[in-house]
């Protein structure tokens, strides 16, 4: 996962949860404390405020509920019991799971924000339910159960929308389309929110009809609170479901959905009175629809309307009934009951809308997939099975799982319309009496289309086979509280994984003396069988210490978005100042490289970024004028390449002027005549490193950059990194970071020279050569010899560290050249002997010392002797001075 | 100026947000038989709308914009 702030979130939100379910049980346990009910709500509220960070609206939710129930228990409003600590718990487990999915996959799955949306809901009506509890807790069992059915209703008048938008619906859904009405009860304080709900409500994809009304009456506007919300909207749209659902998702508490049928919007209105006497041509027309003679049929209807004024309740049933004409036979029935109420003048009665609305057939036809048909019908086995069961106990409880498997699939399938059947079915139905459960049972199979049905026979047998009880548990979908889920991220103090790097980076030293000691017990006690024995040792502790140095680098690992992570803000804000437009793409922000690395990288990659922007991208109107695209773009890259991390900054500006930059740095006197006349381009552009190229003045005259290049040289170069710079004239610039994935453990090379060893890192060091004095030619007072057709300049170490020595030969007369790569170019230093490579933990020199910048540090040997670091850049700098 | 006011009539224009609702409210309360223009209207914010829905004034001009207009009908 690339972003860091949700990874935070998760782990302390994994951590929240381990301490709120520690509490719940405590409190179980030992009864209400004060102090710990303070402290589970207040582990609750930060979650929720933390989640309100992400795009997680049934989270938050359902953590806010949570809290609200946790509020009243602490204010005391609620005595704590265990049925709360159940609630809270299970919704906790449904956070858990979401947090899980968040981690895998970067979202929370629908089917986990459906379960938080119901767990929210049932904790909200828990909690009205306990605010609300009447002494007699029957009463309010047989309220609840009146409101039910009621709720279930169409809540709306279709007589209030328009009978063109009634008509166009109509024809949409005997086309097919799905058809939903919708109701939207904004909460009173969504103002308050920032919720703007005609705005969602104007936004509604597929909306055929709107219309807002007040809820609730205001006795004197005067008065009224104007940012208390009391509007209502009600709604047509043919979007799917899901759309819908999708659209309303952060207010889906407050949003009802009731999927229509064309009876339910089939509503002929108008004047009762007046008009042609219509008993002959309901006959005539029942006669032409029953010998299906349509033609006829339509033109009778249509003449009939000529005759009628359109304001009458017959010509609005003409006009349905016209309408109806172009999908029949399908509409028959409805045209049946209209002409019907032509006859007797009463509102149609559709025998059709009744079957709909009563039996749930016709709903579960629509959509059960074939797996969960598959489980309800072993459920169905399973039922049968149990009626031979006389343990009660036993019976009982199979028949709780049986409903919860059905709930739970129902509920994954967001099958509400069955879920509330079921919980009906599964209240009437007892161990000695399982017939609703069955009947309900059957009623689903026979729902099933044919083919379906075909499908299932052969299956049967199969099933019957399988064995019996001990299987059904597998049937039910696996519950997210089931399985309890532990956190597998450890949260550790920054100092006890550098003291573990300490000790491995002792260990490793420590390690390395076994090596003298192999050598010593040959050479010295002349033991030549302990010395192999020893080597052998040696190299497993090598390995395990090889593999401890790799696990502790793991450790402090760190992804680089957590430095990029505060550079869009900063481009923007940068971009916005300076007025001109610019994009900013992140590449390979996973990629991971030491922590200390990365928190090096922040301030140079600031200071290239806002040169880039700065000095790099024009203004929109100067690129359009150069046909380039108005807005600029910068694309920070982050890849490994071996062991070095590679940042780079890539912008499609002006780039910079080489002949500018030589120009300026022969006028501040940082270069030669000479140098100014033979300079590359590519050499002139490194000359914005220099550190007296860096002023204000120059910056501002140059087309180029300028601020601060020198300190990120410094920067990076002081974390054993390199910077360098291409740019092509008005089409950008590339700045390339490098630095070492880590810095704890380095590798050199031991040399000796004048009886002293010293350590060379190995990144700089290119090839070990042995140079005979007479191919050592000096130019113009320098040394230098040719090396693979390369003229390589030579130093004498001796001389560069100031030791007043001269260097040893071999018998051949041939010195020791340690060939070193510095800033890209190849030098040769003349040392009296090599010696085998290390790895050391460098200390850098501090206090007094530390402006010793000829070595970069020391490093202790595995005899207990002290190694000197050379920095090969000093070291060179000193012998071209 | 979203809501722009001559003696009985408001004309609104553009974005109304919550911002405008005093204002609005104001005008609506002090006004016996207040009218509003609301042609140049592109959206309003809810509580704008809810207030027109309370006070009822006289619509004199609906939205230029047809999808909006239908909400005042």
């Amino acid at each position: 996962m690339s972003n860091g702030l949700l990874e935070q979130f998760i782990l302390e939100s994994r951590e929240g949860l381990q301490r709120i379910s520690e509490i719940l049980i405590t409190l179980e346990e030992k009864g209400e404390d004060k102090g710990l009910l303070n402290e589970l709500f207040r582990l609750v509220h930060t979650m929720k405020g933390n989640s309100g960070l992400f795009d997680l609206p049934s989270m938050t939710k359902l953590l806010h509920a949570s809290e609200d129930l946790m509020n009243l228990v602490r204010e005391g409003k609620v005595p704590y019991s265990s049925e709360i600590a159940d609630i809270l718990l299970s919704a906790m487990d449904i956070v858990s799971t979401m947090l899980d999915e968040l981690e895998t996959s970067g979202s929370t799955s629908s089917e986990t924000n459906s379960s938080a949306e119901e767990k929210a809901k049932e904790i909200r009506s828990f909690i009205e339910a306990k605010i609300t509890e009447p002494k007699d807790i029957s009463q309010t069992k047989e309220l609840q159960e009146e409101v039910k059915p009621e709720d279930k209703k169409l809540v709306f008048n279709p007589s209030l929308i328009p009978e063109e938008v009634r008509m166009i619906t109509v024809k949409k859904m005997l086309e097919g389309d799905k058809v939903y009405f919708i109701l939207y009860t904004p909460e009173a304080e969504c103002f308050y929110k920032g919720e703007d709900p005609f705005y969602l409500v104007r936004k509604v994809p597929s909306l055929i009809w709107g219309r807002c009304y007040l809820r609730e009456e205001v006795p004197d506007p005067s008065l009224m609170d104007i940012y208390r919300c009391i509007t209502n909207f009600e709604l047509l749209s043919f979007a799917s479901h899901e759309d819908l659902s999708e659209h309303f998702k952060y207010v889906l508490d407050q949003v009802k959905f009731v999927e229509l049928k064309p009876t339910d919007l089939i509503i002929p209105e108008g004047d009762r009175n007046g008009g042609p006497v219509y008993e002959d041509f309901v006959s005539e027309a029942r006669k032409y629809l029953e010998e299906n003679n349509l033609e006829t049929f339509k033109n009778a209807v249509r003449g009939l309307l000529e005759l009628t004024s359109p304001k009458l309740y017959h010509a609005s049933i003409l006009r349905w009934i016209d309408l109806l004409f172009d999908y029949l036979p399908k509409t028959k029935n409805i045209i049946e009951a209209l002409l019907q109420s032509l006859e007797t003048g009463n509102p149609p009665i559709f025998e059709v809308k009744k079957e709909i609305s009563i039996s749930p057939e016709i709903s579960i036809k629509m959509s059960l997939p074939k797996e969960f048909l598959d489980i309800l019908e072993t459920q169905r086995i399973i039922v049968e099975k149990i009626k031979n069961i006389e343990d009660a106990l036993l019976k009982t409880n199979i028949l709780k799982s049986i409903f919860l498997a059905i709930e739970k699939g129902l509920t994954s399938l967001k099958r509400t319309d069955l879920l509330d059947e079921i919980k009906e079915i599964a209240e009437k139905t007892t161990p000695n009496n399982l017939k609703p459960l069955e009947d309900w049972l059957n009623r689903v199979r026979e729902a099933q289309p044919e083919p379906f049905k075909e499908l299932e026979e052969p299956k049967q047998p199969e099933c019957l086979e399988r064995p019996e009880l001990p299987e059904q548990p597998e049937q039910i979908k696996p519950e997210p509280s089931a399985t309890p889920i532990t956190s597998r991220v450890l949260k550790v103090d920054e100092s006890k994984i550098d003291r573990l790097m300490n000790l491995v980076g002792e260990f490793v030293v420590a390690k390395n003396s076994l090596a003298y000691l192999a050598q010593k017990a040959d050479a010295v006690y002349g033991v030549p069988e302990l010395s192999k024995e020893l080597k052998a040792q040696y190299s497993v502790l090598n390995r395990i210490s090889e593999e401890m140095q790799d696990a502790i680098m793991q450790v402090r690992m760190v992804p680089v978005s957590t430095v990029f992570q505060r550079f869009p803000r900063l481009v923007r804000d940068l971009s916005k100042k300076l007025g001109k437009k610019v994009k900013l793409i992140l590449e390979g922000e996973e990629t991971e490289a030491d922590k200390n690395v990365i928190e090096a990288l922040a301030d140079p990659l600031i200071h290239i970024i806002r040169n880039s922007l700065d000095h790099g991208i024009e203004l929109p109107e100067e690129r359009v004028a150069k046909g380039k695209p108005e807005i600029g773009t910068i694309i920070l890259r982050a890849k490994q390449e071996a062991d070095q991390v590679v940042i780079e900054v890539i912008d499609d500006g002006r780039g910079i002027d080489p002949e500018k930059v030589k120009l300026k740095a022969y006028e501040k006197g940082l270069i030669s005549e000479e140098q100014f006349e033979k300079m590359k381009d590519t050499e002139a552009l490194n000359l914005i490193f220099l550190p007296g190229f860096s002023t204000k003045e120059v910056a501002s005259d140059l087309s180029g950059r300028g601020v601060g290049m020198d300190v990120v040289r410094t920067t990076v170069e002081k974390f054993g990194g390199s910077v360098s710079v291409k740019s092509t004239l008005d089409k950008g610039t590339v700045v390339t970071l490098s630095l070492p994935l880590s810095m704890a453990v380095s590798h050199v090379m031991i040399i000796e020279s004048a009886c002293e060893k010293f350590g060379i890192p190995m990144e700089n060091v290119v090839e070990t050569v042995r140079v005979s004095k007479k191919d050592i030619q000096t130019i113009k007072g320098k040394m230098t010899t040719v090396l693979r057709n390369k003229v390589v300049p030579l130093f004498y170490l001796n001389a560069l560290l100031d030791i007043k020595q001269p260097h040893l030969t071999n018998e051949d007369g041939e010195y020791a050249v340690l060939v070193l790569s510095v800033k890209g170019e190849l030098v040769g230093v003349i040392v009296d002997r090599f010696h085998e490579t290390a790895d050391i933990i460098l200390k850098p020199f501090t206090g007094f010392l530390a402006g010793l910048r000829l070595f970069s540090g020391t490093a202790i040997m595995g005899d207990g002797s002290v190694l000197l670091i050379i920095n090969p850049k000093e070291l060179i700098n000193a012998g071209r001075n | 100026m979203p809501v722009e006011i001559k003696k009985k009539e408001a004309k609104l224009t553009g974005v109304l947000g919550i911002e405008e609702a005093e204002e609005l409210f104001n005008f609506l309360v002090e006004k016996k038989k207040p009218k509003v223009d609301l042609s140049e209207v592109e959206h309003l914010h809810t509580a704008c709308l809810q207030l027109l829905l309370v006070f009822k004034p006289d619509v004199v001009a609906l939205p230029q914009d047809k999808e909006l207009a239908l909400w005042f009908l």
